[in-house]
């Protein structure tokens, strides 16, 4: 799953962004020129504008542009300039630019909301700050707590956390409540953060509510996906079936995540897909498990995957939304197994601020 | 998976031990929550199968009722948990055993006149010359049954190894050991070319031992005139209340348990 596309955009407020302008002066390495804020804004933009996604004439003004992209308007307006340098937008009587028709003319003004749909995004566009305090923490406890409620009822505890990120409690109940977005953690009526026992119910809830959607966003999604995508995915599984002992944890996981979440963000129902991304549980169940067992993957999972992508492939998308449902239908039974077999291990080591109330 | 052996399971007790009160009314599995025997009773420390006796006891006993003792559901586990810590807040459990052996010598021990039981602690008790029985629950047993399957790693000599020894234990010479151990085998027929006429009578007629027999170990005997609580194969096979099972909830079962066993 991706958990940018489901956390909220940057909270940033606008002074720290002009302290740090349009560039990251922490980061100069090579790699980074590529996250420099006005240059994703504007290769974003321009081909956006090259496929034609934007409509001509549409004015783009900074600040709703800005807000889309999670950041200041600073480098917005130098992506804007080195977009009007290149001819793409163009300036007329009002605040802001227009984006010009291919051939370079001046259309009329059209004055519509800016809209991710607007600005011809298929996906949100990824946030561009650099990680904050709260993303930094993000995966380590969401690991944390996924294992943990495998095993059992927990509280975590805010300060004890806080202490062992070296951050505030702030950025703890931050990251806390995106979790709780994902379903992963709840909050008490005395507001304790708790989180688990991990049941057969939730487990089977989650495949319900994936079996129902998933095939949908994937219908919707499919005649979006790039075949050179396809063809890497298909590529990607057929190595593991032909060698399903080099498939680790971690390579599972892309795998998984691949099919279920990059596939199907080409959905332009984004409710869609956030009620999707909370329902995936049974993929965090699933990782812990074969972590733990260091277990390769089951044959059954990757055919079934590789049956998907090769619908795909042929074009067939009523077919492949059904080839998904039949295999989280048969995923379904699969983690309830492996629930079972859970049960059979010893408690793993816990964080500190992870505090056993069963 | 290949089947092989099973049983149907239930309580042990020891006649001078029980109440009037209960002496001539109809073996049940109530009795383990019978107020009169407080203090006196053991469970099996099992998560999956002590769980699935103390949910027959406390529906015999008429204080809740299951849809599926044999997949209990979350609101059932709990309700199930908080019964059985009441209890044993009141001081109703004298032990939880782990073994059969540890079963027997609570037993022996004089500490429990009554607890769930698994058929080789019953020749422990024998052989101590305790009066008990074996009940035959109006609700019927609680059945289990084992097997073996081959990790799909196996290959080659290993993989034919492993189809050597699931074939050697239905040769017959197994299935007639457990069942001097008191537990029966999926394919009996090949057993009874290993156990002697008398034998055969008495552990699946359940007739009466005409002969000193040979029990599990040569330190055990069945001695002559004995019978078996519970009668023949098909008398207990056809009394079953429950399957042990793997539960969907089994994990959340254990560690509700486990809270039951540390409380």
């Amino acid at each position: 799953m991706t958990r940018r596309a489901g956390a909220p955009r940057s909270t940033r407020p606008d002074a720290t962004a002009r302290r740090v302008p349009d560039i990251d002066s922490t980061d100069v390495s090579p790699e980074a020129d590529g996250r420099l804020r006005y240059r994703v804004i504007h290769d974003q933009l321009k081909s956006a504008i090259a496929l034609g996604n934007i409509a001509p004439g549409l004015v783009l003004l900074e600040g709703p542009v800005a807000r889309i992209f999670g950041t200041s308007r600073v480098p917005v307006r130098k992506a804007f300039e080195m977009l009007h340098a290149g001819g793409l937008l163009i300036t007329f009587e009002g605040r802001g630019y227009l984006v010009a028709r291919a051939d370079g003319s001046a259309p009329e003004p059209l004055r519509a909301p800016i809209s991710e749909e607007a600005l011809g995004f298929d996906r949100p566009p990824e946030p561009l700050d650099i990680p904050t305090n709260a993303e930094r923490i993000y995966d380590s406890l969401e690991a944390a707590i996924s294992l943990g409620i495998v095993f059992g009822h927990f509280r975590i505890d805010e300060s004890n956390a806080a202490e062992a990120f070296g951050v505030s409690r702030g950025t703890v109940r931050e990251v806390l409540n995106r979790l709780r977005d994902r379903g992963l953690v709840e909050k008490s009526a005395y507001s304790h953060w708790l989180c688990g026992p991990l049941t057969a119910r939730a487990v089977r809830q989650d495949y319900e509510l994936r079996t129902l959607l998933e095939p949908a966003a994937l219908r919707a999604s499919a005649p979006t996906l790039p075949r050179e995508k396809l063809e890497a995915a298909l590529r990607d599984i057929e190595r593991a079936i032909d060698d399903p002992d080099t498939v680790h944890a971690a390579a599972l996981h892309h795998l998984e995540t691949t099919l279920h979440d990059t596939f199907l963000a080409g959905a332009s129902n984004r409710k869609l897909l956030a009620t999707i991304s909370h329902a995936h549980m049974p993929l965090i169940v699933n990782h812990a498990f074969y972590d733990a067992f260091r277990l390769h993957p089951e044959m059954g999972t990757l055919t079934e995957h590789r049956t998907v992508i090769e619908l795909l492939l042929q074009a067939k998308f009523d077919a492949a939304s059904e080839a998904l449902a039949a295999h989280l239908r048969n995923g379904e039974t699969r983690t309830r197994q492996r629930l079972k077999v859970l049960a059979v291990l010893p408690d793993p080591n816990l964080p500190a601020y992870m505090q056993r109330i069963a | 998976m290949l089947p092989l052996t099973h049983n149907a399971d239930s309580f042990v007790y020891l006649e001078d031990a029980m109440p009037a009160s209960l002496i001539g009314t109809e073996e049940s599995w109530a009795w383990l929550l019978a107020p009169e025997l407080s203090g006196r009773v053991a469970l099996q420390a099992d998560a999956a199968i002590g769980a699935i006796d103390a949910a027959l006891a406390v529906e015999a006993s008429g204080l809740m009722r299951f849809g599926d003792i044999g997949n209990l559901s979350i609101e059932e586990i709990d309700a199930l948990i908080a019964i059985l810590i009441d209890f044993k807040r009141r001081g109703h459990f004298a032990g939880f055993w782990s073994s059969f052996a540890e079963a027997a010598q609570l037993m022996i021990a004089n500490k429990v006149a009554i607890q769930s039981i698994w058929s080789p602690a019953t020749i422990e008790l024998e052989r101590a010359g305790l009066k008990f029985r074996l009940a035959r629950p109006r609700e019927g047993y609680r059945a289990w049954f084992g097997g073996i399957g081959i990790s799909r790693l196996a290959h080659g000599r290993v993989l034919d190894a492993a189809y050597d020894y699931l074939n050697w234990w239905q040769e017959g010479w197994a299935g007639a050991t457990v069942a001097r151990q008191g537990f029966y085998i999926s394919n009996p027929e090949r057993s009874r070319a290993h156990m002697d006429a008398a034998e055969w009578s008495y552990w699946y007629d359940g007739a009466r031992a005409s002969a000193d027999l040979p029990g599990p170990t040569s330190k055990h005997l069945v001695p002559l005139g004995q019978m078996r609580d519970g009668g023949s194969y098909l008398a207990r096979m056809s009394r079953i209340a429950v399957w042990d099972s793997v539960m969907d909830e089994h994990n959340y079962l254990v560690r509700r348990w486990t809270e039951f066993m540390r409380s």
